[in-house]
Order: structure tokens, then C-alpha cells, then sequence
């Protein structure tokens, strides 16, 4: 029944559509490192463009279809009976904690923009809208059961037992049942757009309010979920220095960018699933509770763009920090926190045709959450993304 | 697995290359599918479990000159598979091929019940298993002359191009779940984590399942197209001309095609010829231009043949033979567009006559030759809206089943799809 609801949902949200063809948009691509070594995709989030007149003259309107799907790795963060933080006693949770999440989100998306910036893609600012529908299923990772040492997973322990045999799934209530979900959700909010982006100048502030509501009663929703998320960004960018390669083409020989990410989030409700709590980072990961800001403060060196904009090399320098107060999420504990975490580290490119890169990176997580310990880590590799 | 990575480092220094590139604009072309044959308990089937897209580039390589474009496509698929019961998994030897009274090795539920090294008592141990798999794939492509039925568009085209594919084969998902999977019933490996028999040595039949059962493989080729056809940008419109096509494949075990422990996993050359002709039979237009009623009728013909010692699992020939000859006569109905020009329905008749012949790739010794024919006849109706959206039926009847025992049959599958191809 449910399945054919949401058929005919489908199909008539598309069929109101005078519609012939489609625009495009590729938004993210990303990897996983247990899979072929992190240089294939396993999940991409793409939009199709529904052709829409543009009801105020140069500023643009969307009405889309965005779809985002494939395969992701999660880490179990808070303990599936009582919604503990994990990191606050890590000696009682000495397993792995990641898993795998094979997923397919949509959303039906409406913008519109106001003022006409002409330096950029965006207008000044955009108000949008749109229904989401969300698909999960949750298992082990790709590694586990393919050798006699890695029979240890998050969810079954070395002995053949499983782990949480009558959980609750408190702590993370996606993974209850037979790990499947399916959410919906309303959102809405609106960005501004003031950047003049380069690839390897940036000079301005881009800023967006973003408000996602996924109450249990929802048509379609399977009740595993209950939230209201309130997601706030600003990003500041000055560039330094550069050096202009002669010609008409715009490129540089060098360049000097330093950019600030400010996100702060609020989220209200009993069952939050883990893919809106945000509050990543480069390595530890900021507690869940009912409040998270993170800040990035990065200072990118470019080198030469060669014969084309979006070949080039960069090395960037990045300080995070995070935090999180107020009440934990997903706990029975009526817990309230306030923890700071903090890394830093080097990450050095080569850009291709803005899809591909060489990197190496290393950074230090200098300040872990909780009582988890400090570590260095490294990787160098070939990665796709855009 | 690190020397993978070593290997795409080196793949990709040729990059470079794409200095020559000036154009400052991306395309992309991406197509959505897979959702009828999902991870079991996947999203109702109704969802995507793999996705296809690419960016390309058009530049001017040749002066005076079509455009040359180069592509690079990204696509990956997470969703099950089934092992074979048709061929020995020491030899290679097709059931097939087995004298009366004579016995093979093959997977199966014979083999899982009857022996009781490999019996598990506590479950039954299925053929199917999680096959998460992804390619990267890049060519470059020059056209020449002008096509004469399509303004704008190339008589001749040169593709040289270079395929990389990873994938995994690991037991199902549902095998992590408490309730229906558990550790009852793995395919590859025991409770401990060691590898079941047959798995636990070497499978000269199916070489993408040895050890790890993670496989690395890569392949370049060449594609050269003569195009005298008439362009049809909705797909609804009746389609005329003829085309020719040489495809050259070669993945020989020298391509960084042996870089994981398990040994070589492909050192196979294939070669392709395929002709079609096709005739509009008439064309009736609506006042905007769009079509009430088309119909054509085409042909083609398809010369395939498969060289080398080991062949991997997405280059495995039907029934494992090498030689292919297919016929195929069409005719194809197409119904009116409306409310969009990517909406119509369309009815197309089919009649394939498919010769296999020569000897079994993947058996060592070499020693199966066969020669059969399969005849089928199918009609597919399918219905598309906005470009994106496709539901298909499908009716078919396999009246000569060349080696295969069984008697002719009828079939059919539906299947919902979500594509796009712009």
C-alpha cells in the first residue's frame, strides 16, 4: 500500500509539470576508503532542473528534483540503549563502531532568487522550499565477515552474539527493527550569496538559514523519526594575495585565500536520525546535543592555474573547532553537556577539472571529545568530488 | 590494496593531457536505474541502487575539424547477485557438457545439502550474494565529415578509451540483521570468518571470486562508428539511416590486471562488428510539430568474439561460448507525445536469432567447442514521462534454446525505471 502511495505521489508531482527537458546540477560525489581504496564513487547527490520561467527579470527561479543516493560509513556514537555518549566512557565501548548505510533521499525543490549579484551563479538571496523523502538500511561494514580478523562488527561482537539483543535503539533510532527507514520531511529556508568565487580567489560572505521539520504523523513517514532542525551557516572569504597570469583568460600564478565556516544548529525532538545531526569535522566528531556550532579557519596557498581554471595545485592550512551544549539527543539519561573538541592539519591537492584529485592530507586531533584520545592521522590518495 | 591506489596514481598522470583542454564549461550526462533488482528488503524496490554520470569536455584537437570530446563516466550499483550453477568451478566445464553418469564441481543447493564438509545445519545457504561494484570510465573521442542526415553531426568517429571496475562480492546484507540473516547462513565464509569451501582455494572458472573476492580490472579500447543516421532528440521520433560499428576490447593481464593477491583477473582481447539499417514507414505530426503516430522497421546484425585466458565477470560471453553472431529485425510503433515532448508510448516487435560458437572461455583446458542457436521473439511496450521516468513491460517466447534442455517457453518481466539521459 505504502509502496503504491508513494508511486502515485511520484507521479503526480511530476505529472503537473509543461515540462520538456531537464538542466543539472552535480552537487557532491563521494568515496569510502574500505572501497576500492576510497578512488570509486559510492554516493552522489545530483539535481534535475524542471525549465521554469524566471518570475522576476535576471533573478533566477528552480523547481527541481534533487536526488541524492548510494552508499555511505557511519560511526555508532551513542550507546542504543540509553543514548550515552560513547566518548564519555570509551573502556565500555571498545568495538567497532562503523557501519554501512545504503540510502536514497529526494527532494522536491522550489527556489526563488531576489537581486541579481551578475559576479555570481546565485542571486544576492534565494527562499526555497521543498518535500524530502528519505530511504536507509543499515549494515555492517564492507570489511566485516570477509576474513577470520575482521569477524568483529558494530553489531555482532568476536563471539557470534549479537551485540544489542534487546535494545531499545534509543541512542540511535534509525538502526531499530531491521535497520530500515523511511522519512519525510518538509524544509525550507533561504541563503545569501554575496562571494565573488574564483576557484582560486574568493572574496565575500555567503550565509543560509535552513529550517527541516519531520514530525512522526507525517504522510509516508514510518515514525522513525521526530525533529525539527534549525541549520545555520556563514562563510567569510578574503583573498590576501594574488598574481594575475597576463592575457585576457583571468588565470593565476598564485594566490592566497583565507576562509572562515561558521555553522551553528539547534535541533528539537525525541528521535533524531544520524544523517541531520552534522557537527563533522576533521576527526573528532562533536557530541550530539541540542546545540552544535563548528568553525573552520583555513588559509589556502594556490599555485599556477595551468592552461585552464580548474587545473591547479593548492595547500591549504585548517583549524576546526566545535561544540556542543545543552541537552543530549536520542537519550533517556535527561543529559546536558557542554564539550569542546578541536584538530588541525595541512591537506595538499591537485585540482582536475574540478572532479578530481591527488591529495595528501595529515592533521591532529588535538582536542578529542570526552575522554578519547588524542591521535595524528594521515592519508595520501587519488579521490574524486566536486 | 594500496598498490590500487598506486595504480589509478599512475593511470591518471596521463591526465595532464587535459591541459590541452581550454573549454571552460562542464555537460553531464546521468542516468538513474537498477531499481527492480534491488539488495532484498531494499526500499520497496522503488529506489535507485546505482547511478551512472560522467562530465565531458569539447575541444577543438584538429583544426577545421568537428569538436574532439573527452568524457569520464563514473557509475556504481549495490545490489545482489546469484553464483552460477552452470559451470564447474575447477574446470570451467559447462553442466552442459557433462557425459551421462559423468559429475562436476558446481555450486548449488546439490552440492551445499549433499556434502557434509559444506552442509550447515543451521540455515540454508543461499546462491545470492552482495555484489557492490563501481567503473570509472574515460575516453576521447574525434569526429570527421559531415553526417548527411544529421546537420551538425559526424560521418566517422574514433573513440580510444580506458575502463577501470572495482567490486566486491560479500554476503548479503540482510546477513548483518538479527531476524532473517544472522550468522545462519553465509555463502563465502564460516562463523569465524574463514572462508567456506569452495571458496577457500582457487577457482579457475570464476576468477572475480577468488580469495578476497575483491577484483580490480581494466580494459582500453578503440570504437570506430560510421554514422548515417537520422538524429532523434526525444526518442520519439521514427528513426532512418544505417550504422557501422568496430569495437576492439583488450584487457591483458599486463594492464594492471594482476595487482591484487589473488593473481590475474582478466587477459582477454574481444572483438565487435555491428551493422543496423533503418526505415521510417510513415510519420504523422501534430500542428506543434510533435508526432501522433510513427512507425520503422529495423535491422542488425552483431559479430562478437571473445580471445583469451581469463575473462572477467562483466565481459563473460553468453553460455561462455566466444563467437556470437546475432540477428535481430524490428519493428518499432511509436505513439503520440503529450503534455511534454518526452512523453509517449511506444510498441516494439523483436525477432533475435543468436548463433553461438567455438570453445568455453574461463576452462582451462579448452576442450568444450559447441555450436547452438537461440531463437526469440519479444515485444516490449514501454510508457515515458518527462524524460526520467519509464515503465516497461515485457512478453517474449524463447522458442529454440540451442544447448539448453528445456523446452521452449514464454516470459515476461515489468519493471519500473527512473532514467534520465540528457
Amino acid at each position: 500500500m505504502r509502496k503504491a502511495v508513494l508511486f502515485i505521489a511520484v507521479l503526480l508531482s511530476v505529472s503537473l509539470l509543461p515540462a520538456i527537458g531537464f538542466g543539472y546540477h552535480i552537487f557532491e560525489i563521494r568515496t569510502e576508503p574500505e572501497f576500492g581504496e576510497g578512488v570509486f564513487p559510492t554516493s552522489v547527490m545530483y539535481q534535475f532542473n524542471f525549465p521554469m520561467p524566471d518570475f522576476i527579470d535576471g533573478c533566477k527561479t528552480e523547481f527541481a528534483f534533487r536526488l541524492d543516493n548510494g552508499l555511505v560509513y557511519r560511526d555508532l556514537r551513542q550507546d542504543p540503549d540509553t543514548g550515552a555518549v560513547m566518548a564519555k566512557n570509551p573502556g565500555l565501548y571498545d568495538f567497532p563502531k562503523e557501519y554501512t548505510v545504503h540510502f536514497d533521499e529526494f527532494n522536491l525543490f522550489y527556489g526563488q532568487g531576489f537581486v541579481d549579484t551578475e559576479f555570481s551563479d546565485n542571486d544576492l538571496l534565494t527562499v526555497f522550499g521543498s518535500i524530502d523523502g528519505r530511504f536507509e538500511m543499515a549494515f555492517e561494514r564492507l570489511s566485516w565477515m570477509t576474513s577470520s580478523s575482521e569477524t568483529e562488527g558494530v553489531f555482532w561482537d568476536n563471539d557470534h552474539n549479537y551485540r544489542f539483543e534487546n535494545s531499545s535503539w534509543i541512542g540511535a533510532p534509525e538502526l531499530s527493527g531491521d535497520r530500515s527507514i523511511f522519512q519525510t520531511s518538509l524544509s525550507c529556508g533561504l541563503m545569501i550569496d554575496y562571494m565573488r568565487d574564483r576557484s582560486v580567489t574568493r572574496d565575500g560572505i555567503r550565509a543560509g538559514l535552513y529550517w527541516r521539520f519531520s514530525p512522526t504523523w507525517m504522510l509516508l513517514n514510518d515514525g522513525s523519526a521526530s525533529y525539527v532542525l534549525s541549520w545555520n551557516e556563514l562563510q567569510f572569504s578574503k583573498t590576501l594575495y594574488s598574481l594575475e597570469q597576463p592575457g585576457e583568460r583571468g588565470h593565476y600564478w598564485f594566490s592566497v585565500v583565507l576562509d572562515d565556516y561558521l555553522t551553528y544548529r539547534w535541533i528539537g525532538g525525541s528521535k533524531v536520525p544520524a544523517y541531520i545531526q552534522g557537527g563533522e569535522m576533521w576527526g573528532p566528531d562533536v557530541p550530539n546535543a541540542a546545540h552544535v556550532v563548528t568553525n573552520r579557519l583555513a588559509l589556502t596557498f594556490y599555485g599556477p592555474q595551468m592552461f585552464s581554471r580548474d587545473i591547479f595545485p593548492s595547500v591549504m592550512f585548517f583549524w576546526d573547532l566545535g561544540f556542543g551544549f545543552g541537552e543530549v539527543l536520542n537519550s533517556s539519561l535527561d543529559e546536558t553537556i557542554a564539550e569542546s573538541v578541536g584538530s588541525y592539519g595541512i591537506r595538499c591537492e591537485f585540482v582536475i577539472a574540478s572532479i578530481m584529485e591527488f591529495f595528501c592530507e595529515i592533521g591532529c586531533s588535538y582536542d578529542p571529545v570526552f575522554d578519547e584520545e588524542m591521535y595524528v592521522d594521515g592519508k595520501i590518495g587519488f579521490s574524486i568530488g566536486v | 590494496m594500496k598498490r590500487i591506489a598506486l595504480t589509478f596514481l599512475i593511470i591518471f598522470l596521463a591526465m595532464p593531457l587535459m591541459a590541452i583542454f581550454n573549454s571552460e564549461s562542464y555537460s553531464l550526462d546521468a542516468d538513474i536505474s537498477g531499481v527492480s533488482t534491488g539488495v532484498k528488503g531494499f526500499g520497496w524496490e522503488l529506489f535507485p541502487l546505482g547511478t551512472k554520470f560522467g562530465f565531458e569536455k569539447d575541444f577543438e584537437m584538429l583544426k577545421g575539424e568537428h569538436e574532439a570530446e573527452f568524457k569520464i563516466e563514473f557509475e556504481f550499483t549495490f545490489n545482489n547477485r546469484e553464483l552460477s550453477e552452470d559451470y564447474d568451478y575447477l574446470t570451467g566445464r559447462p553442466r552442459w557438457a557433462l557425459r551421462p553418469g559423468e559429475t562436476g564441481n558446481f555450486f548449488g543447493p546439490d552440492k551445499w545439502r549433499n556434502d557434509t564438509d559444506w552442509n550447515n545445519a543451521d540455515g540454508e545457504r543461499s546462491l545470492a550474494y552482495f555484489n557492490p561494484r563501481a567503473s570509472i570510465n574515460l575516453y576521447l573521442e574525434q569526429g570527421f565529415w559531415e553526417n548527411p542526415l544529421d546537420e551538425g553531426g559526424t560521418l566517422f568517429d574514433i573513440k580510444l578509451g580506458l575502463n577501470s571496475r572495482f567490486a566486491m562480492s560479500l554476503e548479503e546484507v540482510s546477513y548483518s540483521l538479527r531476524g532473517p540473516g544472522g550468522l545462519d547462513s553465509p555463502v563465502f565464509v564460516n562463523a569465524d570468518g574463514d572462508r567456506r569451501k569452495p571458496f577457500d582455494s582457487e577457482l579457475p572458472a570464476y576468477p572475480w571470486l577468488n580469495g578476497s573476492r575483491n577484483v580490480l580490472t581494466n580494459y582500453i579500447y578503440l570504437d570506430l562508428s560510421l554514422n548515417m543516421d537520422r538524429d532523434t532528440p526525444t526518442d520519439a521520433e521514427a528513426e532512418e539511416g544505417l550504422g557501422v560499428d568496430f569495437l576492439f576490447e583488450a584487457g591483458p593481464h599486463w594492464l594492471l590486471n594482476n595487482m591484487t593477491p589473488e593473481g590475474i583477473q582478466s587477459d582477454y582481447y574481444r572483438m565487435e562488428l555491428y551493422a543496423e539499417q533503418k526505415m521510417e514507414l510513415f510519420a504523422v505530426y501534430q500542428d506543434n510539430g510533435w508526432n501522433w503516430l510513427n512507425m520503422y522497421i529495423g535491422h542488425s546484425n552483431t559479430l562478437r568474439y571473445t580471445f583469451g585466458s581469463v575473462v572477467p565477470e562483466n565481459k563473460l560471453p553468453t553460455d561462455r561460448l566466444r563467437g556470437v553472431f546475432q540477428d535481430r529485425i524490428w519493428i518499432h510503433f511509436n505513439g503520440p507525445q503529450f503534455m511534454a515532448g518526452d512523453c509517449f508510448t511506444f510498441i516494439e516487435l523483436n525477432l533475435y536469432n543468436t548463433l553461438l560458437f567455438g570453445s568455453v572461455v574461463n576452462e582451462g583446458s579448452g576442450r568444450t567447442n559447441a555450436v547452438e542457436l537461440q531463437s526469440s521473439f519479444s515485444t516490449k511496450f514501454q510508457l515515458r514521462l518527462f524524460g526520467f521516468i519509464r515503465l516497461e513491460y515485457q512478453l517474449g517466447y524463447d522458442f529454440i534454446r540451442g544447448i539448453w534442455p528445456d523446452k521452449p517457453e514464454w516470459w515476461q518481466n515489468a519493471a519500473l525505471s527512473f532514467y534520465v539521459s540528457l
